[in-house]
């Protein structure tokens, strides 16, 4: 597992602010020249610079609002000015969720249900033990023991929106692992997995691909999009010299 | 002709400059969070309400705004002219990531703060943290699992840092001190691949410190490799391949000998 705090620190400094009470144009004169070039140069802010503010032609009015459909305005929290000359944009931009408050919500969300087993029974995978499990300090994919399936946990859940990673050995010193045979899988056989809640879900395998290590698809570890299972092992071939296989062999398994 | 060439140049840089805010604008991110706990406000600009009722929390996304300017911004008490933060013509950053936030500045004032926003990526298997005083309250250190992690940050500062995935103990002390705690102990997750955002807001004098937070997701790294492997497979009845390899070489020599004794002849 990689190193939690604190041993994984990376500062990157402190951010300026810019706060503005009272009328302050003037304080704004010198953000002007700053404000100007960077749209000039098309450049975004640095996370060093502090956030300015230009400051504003005695003259200029605000731009009409792009216009896209707002969603659902939350009870009567929004005001709808007059219809009459104004300089405001209406509408006032769009509400968001609103921040969370207190520290309790500095927790997080509870997970939901994670899982534990998997079966592939045209693979003779029959209950096999999947376990969660992250990336090691050099940001590969943290791989468990061969008779076991690493479901990558900073990803979804098989089945919830994106791109649901588990990965098992094709052999590790000398041992089969889970998915040595997981090239031989035809277009829909079927993976079962089993959860920690005692539920199951059914997936229906719908690809088999090797894709050369170096150009493994940045796809396959996706948070959004419609859910599926990206099942990874090694394929192609193995270099004894090295250790290692040229390749990758991952089937894409979608829910039945 | 030099002076002709000096005035295309400059009318070509000048139709640029005014051209480029419109595609700026669809890069910008632009939030604005009530962080002023016990009392409702309206926004104003222009002198017209353009949000009424806006509560403790609350967050609008101004993103669309990037790169205009808000005539005459103000924020009152609800419902009154009783104008609680005076900001003037205010200019929106025309690109980047940018958080917006009222808040009580040290001594108790409404103010109104701007903050960027680290969005880049964050590496495999880590999320961001970042930590910023917007509570009228003295200077504080950020103390993550009992080590300090942002020393003496005062109203209007703040601090960023990268770290592995995971949850820790957090509290919030008067800075160099060790006690009392202001803010805490509370258990913070940080997720991979997001970037928490965590106000200290309110009034210690006032009784009302407390935090307000915001995420911004999708920043993470796919694992640098899947090495899944570092051995052959072996058969289906458990005989290694190097196994059957050095036996059919065996055969292979048992066959050529003979031929090489015959051939001595």
């Amino acid at each position: 597992m990689k190193t939690p705090w604190p041993d994984r620190l990376r500062r990157s400094g402190f951010d300026a602010t810019h706060t503005a009470g009272a009328k302050a144009t003037g304080v704004f004169a010198l953000a002007l020249i700053v404000a100007v070039l960077a749209v000039g140069c098309g450049t975004s802010g640095g996370t060093s610079e502090s956030a300015v503010m230009a400051p504003a032609e005695p003259t200029a009015t605000v731009e009409p609002a792009e216009t896209s459909e707002p969603p659902e305005a939350p009870e009567t929290k929004l005001a709808t000015p007059e219809p009459t000359v104004t300089s405001a944009p209406v509408p006032f931009g769009s509400p968001l969720p609103r921040a969370d408050i207190g520290e309790e919500a500095l927790a997080g969300e509870e997970p939901g249900p994670q899982p534990v087993s998997i079966m592939i029974e045209d693979l003779d995978i029959v209950d096999a033990s999947v376990v969660p499990v992250g990336v090691n300090d050099d940001e590969t994919f943290e791989v468990p023991e061969a008779d076991e399936v690493g479901w990558y946990e900073f990803g979804p859940s098989p089945g919830v929106e994106g791109s649901s990673v588990l990965a098992a050995h094709i052999a590790y010193d000398g041992v089969d692992g889970v998915f040595r045979s997981l090239a031989d899988a035809e277009i829909g056989a079927v993976v079962a997995i089993g959860f920690d809640d005692g539920s199951t879900q059914r997936f229906r395998i719908e690809s088999v691909t090797d894709y050369v290590k170096e150009e493994l698809p940045a796809s396959l570890f996706a948070r959004d999009g419609d859910p599926q299972l990206a099942l990874i092992t090694c394929g192609g071939a193995f270099h004894p010299e090295l250790r290692s296989y040229d390749s990758n062999t991952v089937a894409v398994a979608v829910p039945v | 002709m030099r002076r002709l060439l000096i005035a295309l140049v400059a009318t070509a840089v000048a139709s640029v400059m005014f051209a480029l805010p419109a595609s700026a604008q669809d890069s910008a991110r632009i939030h604005l969070i009530h962080g002023i706990p016990g009392v409702d406000v309206d926004v104003a600009v222009g002198g017209d309400n353009v949000f009424e009722g806006f509560v403790f929390g609350d967050t609008q996304d101004l993103s669309s705004f990037a790169g205009a300017t808000l005539e005459d911004l103000q924020v009152k008490v609800a419902g009154t002219d009783d104008v609680a933060i005076d900001a003037g013509d205010t200019a929106l950053p025309a690109s980047g990531n940018f958080t917006v936030i009222a808040h009580l500045d040290a001594s108790g004032t409404p103010a109104l703060a701007v903050f960027e926003n680290d969005d880049s990526s964050t590496a495999a298997g880590e999320g961001r943290l970042t930590v910023r005083h917007a509570a009228a309250a003295p200077a504080v250190d950020v103390l993550a699992n009992g080590d300090v992690a942002f020393a003496n940050v005062s109203n209007g500062a703040g601090g960023s840092l990268d770290l592995g995935a995971g949850t820790i103990s957090a509290t919030v002390v008067p800075t160099g001190a060790s006690e009392p705690v202001v803010i805490g102990p509370a258990d913070l997750t940080v997720a991979e691949g997001a970037h928490l955002i965590v106000y200290a807001v309110g009034s210690l004098d006032g009784d009302s410190l407390t935090v307000v937070t915001e995420s911004i997701t999708g920043l993470s790294t796919p694992p640098a490799a899947v090495n899944t492997g570092n051995s052959p497979v072996t058969t289906a009845s458990g005989t290694s391949t190097t196994l059957i390899a050095a036996l059919a070489l065996a055969a292979v020599t048992l066959v050529a000998v003979p031929q090489v004794a015959r051939s001595r002849r």
